[in-house]
């Protein structure tokens, strides 16, 4: 620890300073009580019926007076998506004993994502489908469900697997509002993401 | 003004477990975890702990052991193919990291080696560029 001190690398100031801004972060976050209420953002409508990892139809319907979180990914991507799904593995694990809440990730890659494949990931990942839709179905379809959710997919042979994603979780409320965006690769957005969906629990 | 002075002192505490933590980070040789970070971290886990039954914890992997001249190519190449077992098609690889540099490459098998690894002796550039040009 001292012979850190005595020849102190990049990194380790650059820390230092990180370290001041996240006690001044900590400091602001211990004096905070009360909260503003969720802006309502746009109405969500999927016209499309998708199947799951158990090969059952999920539509929109299936979501009414759920609160449900959406995502993008797709089974073979080599960088954000597993630190996306570990994230959400937290929101299953918190939220999976409480109808009220569902979890709906979409493939944007179909042709190789199918039920099968999904049904190997979600086993792998042990979770339950009717807890958290992982759902596959008609590719021009999908792409145009990541836009209504104001989410951006698409294909790019240069991007690392081959698709390039937005890695944000959208929380949408009973009434098929989307209330907020979240960074799915960081734990900080994900806590404010489990916290916004307690919110919503007690809303109205 | 009592339950003030409690939530200073929450605060105090939390600060210097955050400095604590981020001063231990400091004395981890940064350098060397980069190559890691970058390319494995994200399936594997910072701590090489992995995702459940998806991606494989590393501590455990023969390849940072007994393997360990098998790994290079193990990365250049990834992991392909369909496994079935049962009546289940397994299909979820790794990818194939092949323009990693024989410098990247001693880099990250002898962090991943001395951290997870049972420790071995230091595995050498050269070892390492041989090692690769024998993969199947
Ligand atoms: C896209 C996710 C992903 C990335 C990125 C990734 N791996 Fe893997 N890795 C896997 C999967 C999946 C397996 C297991 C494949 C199987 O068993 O069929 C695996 C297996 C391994 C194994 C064998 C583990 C065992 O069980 O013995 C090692 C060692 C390994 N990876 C090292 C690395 C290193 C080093 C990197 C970075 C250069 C890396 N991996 C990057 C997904 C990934």
């Amino acid at each position: 620890m001292l012979q850190n001190f005595r020849t102190p690398s990049c990194a380790c100031i650059i820390t230092l300073h990180l370290s001041v801004l996240i006690l001044l972060f900590v400091v602001q976050g211990c004096n905070q009580s009360t909260r503003e209420p969720l802006p309502i953002l746009i109405t969500v409508e999927v016209p499309y019926t998708f199947t799951d990892q158990d090969n059952s139809p999920v539509d929109q319907e299936m979501f009414a007076e759920k609160i449900y979180v959406a995502d993008f990914f797709f089974t073979s991507c080599p960088t954000i998506c597993p630190i996306m799904k570990t994230q959400m593995l937290r929101v299953y694990e918190k939220y999976k004993d409480d109808q009220r809440v569902v979890l709906l990730s979409h493939t944007i890659d179909p042709e190789h994502d199918t039920v099968e494949v999904l049904s190997d990931y979600g086993t792998r990942l042990g979770i339950e489908a009717d807890r958290w839709h992982l759902v596959t179905g008609n590719k021009e379809e999908i792409y145009n469900t990541a836009r209504l959710y104001g989410l951006a997919a698409m294909e790019d042979k240069n991007a690392p697997g081959g698709f390039i994603h937005s890695g944000s979780f959208t929380l949408v409320d009973r009434q098929g509002r989307i209330r907020g965006y979240y960074r799915g690769t960081e734990e900080e957005a994900v806590d404010r993401l489990i916290d916004d969906i307690a919110w919503l629990l007690n809303e109205d | 003004m009592k339950t003030e002075y409690h939530s200073i002192r929450r605060c105090t505490l939390v600060l210097l477990a955050a400095v604590t933590l981020l001063l231990s980070g400091c004395s981890e040789n940064g350098a060397d975890a980069v190559v890691y970070n970058k390319n494995c971290a994200s399936c594997h886990g910072r701590d090489g702990q992995g995702l459940r039954a998806l991606y494989p914890p590393l501590p455990e992997s023969d390849y940072l052991d007994k393997r360990i001249s098998e790994l290079p190519c193990l990365i250049s190449g990834g992991i392909r193919g369909t496994i079935v077992t049962g009546n289940k098609t397994k299909n979820i690889r790794m990818p194939a990291f092949a323009n990693l540099t024989s410098e990247e490459m001693s880099t990250l098998i002898n962090y991943l080696q001395h951290r997870w690894g049972k420790g071995g002796a230091t595995v050498s550039e050269q070892t390492v560029a041989q090692w690769l040009r024998s993969c199947p």
